[in-house]
């Protein structure tokens, strides 16, 4: 596989409202942030372009989702060809935590992903910069469900104060650069899932 | 091959004449002859139209004409009409000759006058729109007050632009008035005019073509710099050559001979280009190429070109073919020979004339077109069809048009283009049903029995014969247009029938075997030629969805090679030879063998019969797909089924107002409303989800965890067959309590862990962790499931019921309680405990019920182990404890319960009677039963307070127990060592007096008791000395008593002397105020209103107050007074 080629990596962010996906975004990609907040609509996507993951040169697009029912898309599935998934929750909002094995579902059932268990996932706990007081959800609680959905790599961020920012998105670019190797890989050979299916019935039968 | 127009001769000519432009209005038709005579034709349209008969030949004059000779006039103009146009607002009727444009009356045909200034005029244009502009060009001697009032008014503006040498002459009307004109000099001379907006003409050159915009003068070449942008190079580079002496007379592109051609598409906003060998599209809104759309290829070079809604029309070079276009997809529809044609009038009624005959060109109704083309499986062309008309031309038009585009997927999918297919179908939003229909049982769920239960060793041999032979049977040789994908699936089918290889090669050379016929009068129609065949499939990821084609293609190209080259033998593998219906002599099974094995158990032995389909085409069933071909399409109808299922979760949500039609109409990019997938939703979604759920079973088992959790409308019985048949427990549990079947959840938990046969169900465990998740709504469920693993092991109960969830805390407690109470006392108590002390539950019933249980507790333990054995001294001290710290429970009901001998209960009882404010029977339980002195002081020094008359006199009646004890407290059951004799009240050596004890207490506690009280109690014979310490204790606190008191007399006068000072410094500060005193401020009299003084002593009103401050400045300090 030519490591000279311009590979496109697709990442898909969803989280519930509010819990700041599109400010991570933009910390990430344009480094600003801004307090106001400001519902998506619909879906959106950035593009940071020369993103080095050891020594190759990739592009991401960052797609962005709205976390409210009423603004989800409707639109061609966009969560289809995604290289990586991150799970955006507030650490001071427990239900946003309590949210995140929805999301988590949801996402496997749009993008239906060839194998579901390695696809990769990254958890991300944003808005530490608020007072330890309000915190809501352990570090210990978010490692414990990350831990128990397959080793979710899980960082605590701020995209107010631009903490762990760039840290959890080069993870998010390996891994998501390991999957679509993979894919690409796995594509060469017809599906391997009939084997899934032997299995499968040999268990019950 | 489409019948768009069918010609219908209108007008033959003797011999001697000769037709040099013809000119149509909506009911008219103008015939210019070579000799300078004009016809005037009345056309019959009704006539017209009702000639679809094909098979008339233009030259069949037997025939009555359609066209009614009106007027012949013979000297019309002097030379030979090279060009004739009308303005039909302005009434003019437009006529070239002899190098002058002539204007003539449209109705009278009076001459009107000659355009002096068009000498060397070639060729012509007309344009006629409404319009709110001003118009271009008010020549300084118009009158100036028409300006302003006609601007900006909407108008009707009809031009005229001659072609004159280097010279523009455009020409302006208003209605029927000509407002204006102007030239506009041009670097060379124009061969063709085409209007490109209405204020805007392109001029073809010999090799080029500039764009003039008329108001602003401006001449721009078309290409950028000089050089020639893509595709146009061709046009530019074909220099054009003479093609003929044919002289055409168009509106949209009038020529002169040896020219590039345009047409003007004014649905698309474009242009069409041509020259001899290729054509572009020319954007008339941005003045640039639009390089997204690819050339028509023209097989013979036009002549003419022209566009008639909504279709582009062509005549080939050699005039004898009038082509039809479709402008979207380049597919030529329709080709209509002629004896060679020479004039062309396009638009609205086209007509083309030769040099003696003219035809009108009857368009058939865009419905009957249709129906043809889908007969013919033309599908791609009726959608491109369906797609550029308008609604008010086919009834029910975006129905049809999703009809079609169903077909075409239908087809798609036959043809194993399943990602496309489903893309399609995701596009128009087809019904479940019908997508499903195309797979077999085991994905589509119909007909799902008992059987698919069943272990598959009677399982019919997939008759995988039929799948490939019949499946591409099903498109014929109307299916002939390949899209470019489609060669692989092409090559198979070509060698499996060889007669069809050559009806689509033969496609290509009817087109050429048809030009020999086309000297012959009767128009004959010709074959399809697939030149471009546009791919109607609008794919959402145009990468993904081509990787994924290409991937398709490898996969089937794989699958299908043995079978396709069996002849050459070249391959090795050849147990996938399925194609030929030979089952391999080979032992093992390829997988996708198996897998159709498995897919195809569970439906009858008997192939559903094929349905008809698509014109008599046979359509064999879904059964017939192999497996691994079934593995794709089950891969691909993962697309269809996710959209479906977002776009139904979204209707939902609209129908039940869970989002705003606002914001649904903000998100949704697809057209998408109510009825795309009907009324019932609720079952849409039922099947949608079903399907998916099968699919993911199939192919991809670990996505059914996620299904089954998140809000789904999968069918419960399905869902529960497929579950089960895969093992799927959990999933089947989750989907359950997601569901909210918990009694089902928990009866198949139950059953798991009862049959012991998947070791992962064993115990109950599982049953507890769901318990655990119910809440009070299900109360009865978890009492019923609870009973038996908390029967095991009572730490099950303390999971469900302590757990410190928001569900164990919603469990009704006195159920709880009741619940618990027969099954375990211990487990109760744990239960009382947990809500009493960890939850802070007050309700008395709780509290009363813990202690009865603690109370019962050390009654059987009492029973046996010893009373000191820690397990009857535990529950004791619970109990204490208890009853010490809760201030809940009704002591009365818990003395009732307490046995009255049982020496365990002594303190527990003598904390009842102090709740009960019954402290001398406490006391008398300290003194008598327990003997305990030290405790007893310990109870009067925590009851004791001197402000509450009941604990006051707690130590005099401690003191009253030791000197005067009861005589009853022998025989009253409390256990006291028994003073046997009756007392006296004057006998002072009453029996078991206990001196000491009361001693002690005086000298302790003396000053709790009076002096007095206490004295009278005390034996007579009591030594003073022993009273030493009660009576220093008592000075003492005496003493303190008046010491303090005089502190606080003291205290007080000095209070008293100073507040009788401050008196009477207040009563100094008086002002006087008399009747004729004025307040400063207002100058009015005080009287007996409110005011404030000041400390200066000024008096003003108090509404005065802020205006004096504000005036004397901040010294003056408000002092107020009420009067």
């Amino acid at each position: 596989m030519s490591s000279r080629k311009k590979t496109m990596l697709k990442v898909i962010i969803l989280g519930d409202s509010g819990v700041g996906k599109t400010s991570l975004m933009q910390q990430y990609v344009s480094k600003k942030f801004s307090n106001q907040y400001k519902a998506t609509i619909g879906a959106d996507f950035l593009t940071k372009q020369d993103v080095r993951v050891d020594d190759r040169n990739v592009t991401m697009q960052l797609w962005d989702t709205a976390g409210q029912e009423r603004f989800q898309s409707l639109g061609v599935a966009f969560y289809r060809g995604a290289d990586c998934c991150v799970l955006v929750y507030d650490v001071n909002n427990a239900k946003s935590f309590e949210a995140l094995d929805s999301w988590r579902d949801e996402f496997l059932i749009q993008a239906s992903p060839r194998d579901p268990e390695s696809f990769p996932f990254v958890v991300l706990g944003n808005k530490i910069d608020v007072e330890e007081s309000k915190r809501a959800v352990s570090q210990k609680r978010a490692l414990a469900f990350c831990q128990a959905k397959g080793n979710i790599p899980y960082f605590e961020t701020s995209a107010k104060e631009a903490i762990n920012v760039d840290q959890a998105f080069e993870v998010i670019a390996r891994n998501a650069l390991a999957q679509e190797e993979s894919e690409e890989y796995s594509s060469d050979f017809s599906d391997p899932i009939n084997i899934h299916l032997d299995n499968d019935r040999g268990g019950c039968c | 091959m489409l019948r768009a127009f069918a010609p219908v001769p209108v007008v033959e000519l003797s011999s001697k004449e000769r037709i040099q432009a013809i000119y149509s209005t909506n009911d008219r038709l103008f015939v210019g002859l070579a000799s300078g005579a004009l016809k005037v034709y009345e056309i019959d349209d009704s006539q017209a139209l009702s000639d679809p008969d094909p098979s008339s030949a233009p030259s069949d004059t037997s025939k009555r004409s359609p066209a009614k000779l009106l007027t012949t006039i013979d000297k019309f103009i002097k030379g030979s009409i090279e060009q004739l146009l009308g303005l039909e607002e302005a009434r003019v009727l437009i006529v070239l000759s002899g190098g002058y444009v002539h204007l003539y009356d449209l109705d009278t045909l009076a001459y009107q006058e000659r355009l002096h200034r068009t000498k060397g005029a070639v060729v012509f244009a007309t344009s006629s729109e409404l319009e709110f502009k001003t118009p271009f060009a008010l020549p300084p001697n118009t009158a100036p007050e028409k300006r302003p009032s006609v601007a900006d008014v909407q108008r009707s503006v009809s031009r005229l632009v001659v072609a004159a040498k280097k010279k523009l002459h455009c020409y302006e009307w208003q209605g029927a008035e000509l407002i204006g004109s102007k030239e506009i000099t041009v670097p060379e001379r124009p061969r063709s005019l085409t209007f490109i907006k209405p204020d805007r003409i392109l001029c073809g050159l010999v090799v080029e073509y500039f764009v003039v915009d008329i108001p602003a003068s401006q001449v721009s070449p078309i290409f950028a710099a000089g050089r020639p942008v893509g595709a146009i190079d061709g046009v530019l580079a074909g220099v054009a050559a003479n093609i003929g002496s044919i002289t055409s007379s168009s509106s949209a592109s009038s020529r002169k001979q040896g020219c590039a051609l345009a047409a003007r598409l004014p649905e698309d906003e474009s242009v069409v280009l041509v020259n001899e060998f290729s054509s572009a599209f020319f954007s008339s809104e941005t003045g640039s190429f639009m390089k997204s759309k690819r050339q028509i290829k023209f097989k013979d070079v036009p002549s003419m070109l022209g566009y008639s809604y909504p279709f582009v029309l062509s005549v080939t070079a050699n005039g004898k073919k009038l082509e039809v276009r479709n402008p979207k997809t380049y597919t030529l529809l329709q080709s209509i020979n002629f004896p060679t044609l020479q004039h062309f009038n396009d638009g609205k009624n086209p007509f083309v004339a030769s040099s003696r005959q003219i035809w009108k060109l009857s368009r058939r109704s865009f419905e009957e077109q249709i129906e043809e083309l889908i007969g013919q499986n033309q599908l791609d062309e009726a959608i491109a069809l369906i797609e550029n008309v308008d609604d008010v031309f086919v009834s029910d038009r975006s129905s049809k048009l999703r009809e079609l585009k169903m077909r075409r997927a239908e087809i798609l999918f036959s043809k194993l283009k399943f990602s496309q297919s489903m893309t399609l179908f995701s596009e128009v939003s087809a019904p479940p049903e019908r997508v499903l229909k195309l797979y077999p049982e085991a994905i589509s769920g119909v007909a799902e029995s008992s059987e698919a239960m069943k272990n598959g060793t009677d399982i019919p041999t997939p008759e995988e014969t039929s799948a490939e032979t019949n499946g591409e049977k099903s498109h014929g040789p109307a299916e002939v247009p390949p899209t470019s994908e489609a060669t692989e699936a092409e090559k198979v089918d070509d060698e499996e029938r060889p007669d069809e290889v050559e009806a689509s090669t033969d496609a290509p050379t009817d087109a050429s075997t048809s030009k020999a016929d086309a000297n012959s009068v009767s128009p004959s129609q010709t074959h399809d030629i697939p030149t471009i065949t546009a791919d109607t499939v609008s794919l959402a990821d145009s990468t993904n969805a081509e990787a994924q084609k290409k991937k398709d293609l490898e996969i089937f190209d794989r699958f299908l090679r043995p079978t396709t080259s069996n002849s050459s033998s070249s391959k090795v593998d050849n147990r996938n030879a399925v194609g030929q219906g030979s089952r391999p002599a080979a032992d093992t099974l390829s997988l996708s063998d198996s897998l159709a094995n498995f897919l195809s158990f569970g439906k009858s032995s008997t192939m559903r019969t094929a349905r008809s389909e698509l014109g008599n085409a046979e359509y064999t069933g879904p059964d017939s797909m192999d497996g691994k071909a079934l593995m794709k399409a089950v891969r691909c109808l993962l697309i269809y089924l996710i959209d479906a299922r977002r776009k139904i979760a979204r209707l939902t949500s609209l129908q039940s107002g869970t989002i705003t039609e606002e914001d649904f109409d903000r998100t949704a990019s697809a057209k998408l409303n109510l009825a795309s997938y009907g009324s019932d939703l609720e079952k849409e979604a039922c099947i949608v989800d079903t399907a998916l759920l099968r699919c993911y079973i199939i192919i991809n088992p670990q996505l059914v965890g996620p299904l089954v959790r998140l809000p789904n409308h999968c069918d419960k019985n399905a869902v529960r067959q497929q579950l089960l048949m895969y093992g799927k427990y959990s999933e089947l549990v989750d989907f359950y309590f997601n569901k909210k079947l918990h009694g089902d959840a928990l009866a198949l938990l139950k059953q798991l862990s009862d049959s012991k046969k998947v070791s992962e169900f064993n115990g109950p465990e599982h049953i507890v962790r769901y318990l655990q998740k119910l809440g009070q709504e299900h109360l009865d469920l978890i009492f019923e499931y609870a009973k038996e693993p908390v029967n095991i092991n009572e730490e099950y109960g303390v999971e469900i019921f302590m757990a410190n969830t928001p569900e164990a805390e919603s469990l009704s407690r006195k159920r709880v309680e009741q619940f618990l109470l027969p099954i375990s006392r211990k487990l109760t108590m744990k239960y009382l405990e947990h809500i009493v002390f960890g939850l802070n539950d007050l309700s008395p019933d709780f509290h009363n019920d813990l202690a009865l249980t603690y109370l019962e507790d050390v009654k059987t333990n009492a029973q046996l182990y010893s009373s000191d054995d820690e397990m009857v001294q535990r529950p004791v001290r619970k109990l204490l404890r208890l009853l010490r710290e809760s201030s809940q429970y009704r002591p009365e009901k818990i003395l009732a319960a307490m046995p009255r001998d049982s020496s365990l209960f002594m303190e527990s009882k003598a904390v009842l009677f102090s709740r009960l404010g019954e402290h001398k029977r406490a006391l008398e339980i300290f003194v008598f039963s327990m003997k305990d002195s030290q405790k007893a002081q310990e109870y009067c020094m925590n009851v004791y307070d001197s402000d509450v008359p009941n604990s006051k006199s707690v130590f005099y009646t401690l003191l009253e127990l030791y000197l005067r004890p009861p005589a009853k407290a022998a025989t009253n059951g409390y256990g006291a060592t028994a003073p046997s004799l009756p007392t006296l009240r004057d006998n002072f050596d009453y029996p078991g007096m206990n001196l000491e004890a009361a001693l002690e207490l005086l000298s302790q506690h003396g000053s709790r008791l009076s002096a007095v009280d206490a004295l009278e109690l005390l034996p007579p014979d009591i030594k003073l000395t022993s009273l030493g310490q009660f009576f220093e204790s008592h000075l003492r606190e005496t003493n303190t008593t008046i010491n303090r008191d005089r502190i606080s007399a003291a205290l007080l006068k000095a209070e008293l002397v100073r507040t009788q000072q401050l008196l009477v410094k207040l009563k100094s500060k008086n002002v006087i105020i008399s009747d004729t005193k004025l307040c400063p401020v207002c100058l009015k009299r005080l009287g007996s209103s409110v005011i404030s003084v000041f400390p200066n002593r000024t008096v003003v009103h108090y509404g005065c107050a802020k205006a004096y401050k504000e005036s004397s400045g901040p010294r003056a300090q408000t002092v107020e007074k009420d009067e």
